[in-house]
């Protein structure tokens, strides 16, 4: 499994990466990774009630959470329920799926290979410049 | 005849104000690998099998999963195969400590809460989330540490439970040069969520969790490899 820097799922690559997208040997998409992925795993779990313990070192406990990414791979914390879009998806049907299940960005995929991503953004401007004609 | 009834801190409490209302759920047609990725993402110890429109089938826990690494099963096998069925439920309004002796007669770690229909989830109880309603319940409460600091010293040692009244003495512990197939026999046998792990010369060297073992499930490792080899050591 491998991290495929052809289509990272940033706005611009070289800049700010906000999610990757995952592939197998195959070169098949397995999953997504992304800031919220990594963010969700380091989080206590019980975060409300370490909030309240007014006896505990933050910093300590924030070098241990970050101690347990070491031997975590991607495949362990990735989101391999991933949604992906032909590059005939109607925008409507886009924006229907980013809405319903808070998706921010889809991979396109054509004959099982990703060829492109659809951002929140791209479909926000998209429907701006068509209103504004 | 007299029935004395014994009260805890716990009475009176109801399974909605320790549960968890996000549960974490895999379609049956996921597999072992999918399985332990949920767990080790959300931190849970189960995850709740379930088939069309959400509606349960059955769980696995981190103890399947470590029983289908030791049988040697490979990880694209479905959760489906070794999941317990059927899961076990409270309802939100259930008194806490029915729900623990529940928990305690079928030897589960957790119960999923039921809504009006009996197919609808809409929480989980596990222990450590009992833990952390007395953990508030007795912050709350006025003989609480954070409250007795400004009391007398006396008062703060005369009733307070300590570590060593309630530890367990009897430490499970394996070397670094067995293998996994003895941790996970130890672990097993004796019905425990980790064990110390001692180097050559008997010294602590580190600790060896289910999750520890999940994980190296997942990374290809098999129950014959070492120890040393498998797990990073940690405290």
């Amino acid at each position: 499994m491998q991290l495929n820097p052809k289509f990272t799922a940033s706005r611009e690559e070289g800049k700010k990466i906000f999610g990757l997208i995952v592939v197998d040997d195959a070169d098949q998409l397995v999953g997504m990774l992304s800031m919220y992925d990594i963010l969700l795993f380091v989080q206590p779990k019980h975060m409300k009630i370490w909030g309240e313990m007014e006896d505990l070192e933050p910093d300590r406990l924030f070098d241990d959470l970050l101690g347990k990414v070491k031997g975590i791979q991607v495949g362990d914390i990735m989101t391999t329920e991933v949604v992906t879009i032909g590059p005939e998806t109607h925008i409507l049907s886009i924006s229907d799926l980013m809405i319903n299940k808070h998706i921010r960005r889809l991979p396109v995929s054509e004959d099982g290979r990703i060829i492109g991503m659809v951002f929140m953004s791209d479909v926000f401007y998209h429907m701006l410049t068509q209103f504004l004609h | 005849m007299v029935f004395i009834e014994q009260r805890s801190v716990l009475s009176g409490m109801l399974v909605q104000e320790a549960m968890r209302k996000r549960v974490i759920l895999l379609s049956r047609e996921a597999t072992l690998s999918d399985c332990t990725n949920r767990m080790v993402k959300n931190k849970v110890a189960a995850v709740l099998v379930t088939a069309e429109e959400d509606r349960p089938v059955g769980v696995v826990s981190k103890t399947d999963l470590i029983g289908a690494f030791y049988a040697d099963l490979p990880v694209e096998a479905a959760a489906a195969d070794i999941m317990a069925a059927p899961a076990l439920f409270c309802l939100p309004d259930d008194s806490l400590e029915s729900a623990i002796d529940l928990m305690h007669a079928r030897g589960v770690h957790r119960l999923y809460v039921s809504g009006a229909e009996t197919d609808w989830v809409i929480g989980t109880l596990a222990y450590p989330d009992v833990v952390g309603l007395l953990y508030r319940y007795c912050r709350a409460c006025g003989k609480s540490v954070s409250k007795a600091r400004r009391g007398t010293e006396d008062e703060m040692n005369s009733s307070r439970l300590r570590v060593g009244d309630v530890m367990t003495t009897s430490v499970r512990a394996c070397k670094t040069d067995d293998s996994l197939v003895e941790v996970i026999e130890e672990l097993t046998t004796h019905r425990c969520g980790a064990l110390l792990i001692r180097d050559p010369a008997g010294r602590a060297a580190g600790v060896i969790s289910k999750t520890d073992l999940v994980i190296a499930y997942k990374h290809g490792k098999k129950p014959a490899h070492w120890l040393r080899l498998s797990c990073g050591t940690r405290f």
